[in-house]
């Protein structure tokens, strides 16, 4: 009796399985937390933003990613996670100098894992210097579906 | 006996031969004189109001004309009515004493009346005779009249030439009185596909012809009006899908100029289309041709005339190539386009009859447009067409990748390395930039370009210039030493006359470090 009861409750199982309607067979909406890059902690007193945006013209396109910061060769943050075509932002405290900057996008298809695109597509290299008393912020804008970007920088004064 | 009867018969022989004196009275359809088509008849206006039918009784299809004249005092009016008394035609060209013509007048089997009348109050010559002659011709090849509106219009077929005249200047059967004439043509291509189609009116002296297309429902497609007074029209490579219905409309574009002395021919011919040459309208973006092979023929015209041409690129990074003809007495101009048709570089190098050549564009995935048009809009040649050519070459390091006119757009080079780019479009501007990571004594060389005097300025990372150098002359190399540190550095180089250009020779640049 015992061992019957195993079988009669994955028959019911069965049967409760193939009587549920079943859902379209879509693709499921990138989910941005499929192995999604912490959220930046909060700085304080930045001295450095980095603004991130994708200029998207079809809205299927518009799939997730985020940006990761590498200063003289280390990694020193990630942006949030989010919309291609919202800005994302990593703000951070750097020691005053000339450093040389690197940005690496990455993006989440719509089916697989977060990828980096592709190298020749990354922004390039370029050294920013940062300033006691000021604020530089970085700004990376792709568009084309990536096949281009612009980097920008300007410098403000922090308040005090 | 015989010599009777021989005599009688040449008498009816040639009272068959003679015209056909009107039998008055014949002033209504019951009355109407029985005329042979092709036979001339004679008459009188007894009176200003008299009207005198002739019924013609025609046994096949044919084209009819008629011509009036030869009386002082009246003026004619000339109309032809079909066998329900609805009147098909009706010619008032000339005033008092004028000849009248009624031409091209389609008939099928059945019976047709003709009827002349009179419109001067006045007139007083009743023993003066008319003579209204007709004549009856194959219609094959020929215009059919009435075939004044888009609903008569009349099906040629595609491949062959049509006759027919701009006559008479006024449409007299329509509530406006200001009406020109008009003729319409129908085309049909029954077959599925794309089919360019070809159409060249001939001229025609006094005459200026516009030549229209319109769809099914009515919407001007395409018009002709490159030439004047006394001269053609030409539409070359109009892009039609079949099976589908096209109407022609030609007319004179100055209402009371007419010629019912010279015909004008109307050649029409239908080819498949195999992506050689333009599809036209092909005016804006969303009617842009399909740009699939190496090179494409088109051509101006009418004047003002822009080919929209869509380039698709697969996914990878290219430097788009593009190479213009030049056109007998034009300008050209050469712009290329994103997909939603702003402007990325317009290249106007070259003048008159000259080539226009895009040197490489970086373009990646997605649409593009090439847009070929007469710099001045106001030239047109549709018997001389222009080739378009068109390269995608895969990027690489060491290659220009355009657009680097900006330090928005610099290209980034590293140190050791060089590129080869070009100084083309007129006004061009390349920047570059590379990062030092250690201090140290950078050298810049630039390769000369012959007809380019170039000038090389070296910007800090924060665009503050800190160096330039010139070429002496044209054709000559350029360079640059300075010790620099740490950081990131931008190069500018462009001509020291912006209108300086080569759109045949690369330059070099390179950064090394001593």
């Amino acid at each position: 009796m015992m061992k019957r009861f195993p079988l009669s409750f994955v028959l019911l199982l069965a049967a409760c399985a193939s009587s549920a309607p079943k859902a379209p067979a879509l693709l499921p909406p990138p989910r941005l937390e499929r192995h999604a890059a912490q959220e930046p902690p909060e700085v304080k007193d930045p001295n450095f933003i980095l603004v991130v945006s994708e200029s998207v013209p079809n809205p299927d396109d518009d799939g997730a990613c985020f940006a990761k910061v590498f200063i003289d060769g280390r990694e020193a943050g990630k942006t949030d996670v989010g919309r291609k075509s919202e800005e994302h932002l990593l703000k951070l405290r750097l020691p005053a100098g000339n450093q040389p900057v690197r940005l690496e996008y990455w993006v989440l298809p719509a089916v697989g894992e977060w990828t980096k695109l592709d190298d020749s597509r990354q922004p390039r290299e370029r050294f920013v210097r940062v300033e006691e008393g000021s604020l530089v912020r970085l700004s990376l804008r792709f568009s084309e579906g990536e096949s281009s970007n612009n980097l920008t920088l300007s410098r403000e004064p922090i308040p005090r | 006996m015989m010599k009777r009867f021989k005599s009688l018969t040449l008498l009816c022989l040639l009272a068959a031969c003679g015209p056909t004196r009107e039998i008055e009275p014949n002033d209504s359809y019951q009355q109407a004189t029985p005329l042979k088509a092709g036979r001339t008849a004679v008459g009188t206006i007894s009176n200003p109001k008299d009207q005198d039918f002739y019924r013609l009784d025609i046994a096949a299809d044919a084209v009819l004309s008629a011509k009036i004249g030869g009386i002082r005092d009246v003026d004619f009016v000339l109309s032809l009515l079909d066998k329900d008394r609805r009147e098909l035609k009706r010619v008032d060209e000339t005033t008092v004493g004028g000849d009248e013509q009624l031409l091209d007048l389609g008939v099928s089997p059945g019976i047709y009346y003709m009827v002349v009348s009179n419109k001067n109050e006045k007139a007083n010559n009743p023993s003066q005779s008319y003579e209204l002659l007709t004549k009856l011709e194959p219609s094959a090849a020929r215009e059919r009249e009435p075939n004044d509106t888009a609903l008569s219009a009349q099906p040629v077929e595609a491949g062959g030439v049509l006759r027919g005249h701009y006559w008479p200047t006024r449409n007299l059967l329509v509530e406006d009185p200001e009406a020109g004439e008009e003729d319409w043509f129908s085309v049909e291509v029954g077959k599925p596909g794309l089919f360019l189609l070809n159409i060249d009116v001939s001229e025609v002296p006094k005459v200026d012809p516009i030549l229209e297309v319109y769809d099914t429902n009515g919407y001007k497609l395409k018009e002709a009006d490159a030439g004047g007074v006394g001269e053609g029209e030409s539409l070359r490579n109009f892009g039609v899908r079949g099976p589908g219905k096209f109407l022609l409309r030609l007319r004179s574009k100055y209402k009371t100029a007419g010629n019912p002395d010279a015909p004008y021919d109307l050649m029409t011919e239908l080819l498949p289309y195999q992506g050689r040459t333009e599809f036209e309208p092909n005016d804006q973006r969303a009617d842009a041709t399909p740009f699939e092979l190496d090179s494409i023929q088109g051509s101006i015209a009418p004047a003002g005339d822009q080919d929209w041409y869509k380039v698709s690129v697969p996914e990878g990074r290219f430097l788009l190539r593009a190479d213009l003809s030049g056109v007998p007495g034009m300008d050209m101009v050469m712009a290329l386009k994103d997909s939603l048709g702003s402007d990325l570089s317009v290249i106007d190098n070259a003048g008159r009859e000259q080539p226009e050549i895009l040197t490489g564009w970086g373009v990646s995935k997605g649409d593009y447009y090439l847009v070929v048009s007469e710099k001045s809009g106001k030239k047109a040649g549709s018997r001389d067409p222009y080739t378009l050519t068109k390269k995608l070459i895969a990027w690489q390091a060491g290659l220009e990748w355009e657009p680097n006119d900006s330090t928005a757009t610099v290209q980034s080079l590293k140190v050791g390395e060089s590129v080869d780019g070009y100084f083309a479009p007129k006004g061009d501007i390349d920047w570059y930039e590379f990062n030092v990571y250690q201090k140290g004594v950078v050298e810049l060389e630039l390769t000369g370009v012959i007809n380019v005097a170039a000038t090389m300025t070296l910007f800090d990372q924060e665009y503050k210039e800190l160096a330039s150098a010139s070429a002496a002359k044209p054709g000559d190399p350029v360079s640059l030493k300075r010790e620099l540190d740490r950081g990131t550095y931008a190069v500018r180089l462009k001509p020291s006359d912006p209108a300086q250009n080569n759109v045949r020779d690369k330059y070099s640049f390179r950064v090394r470090v001593q």
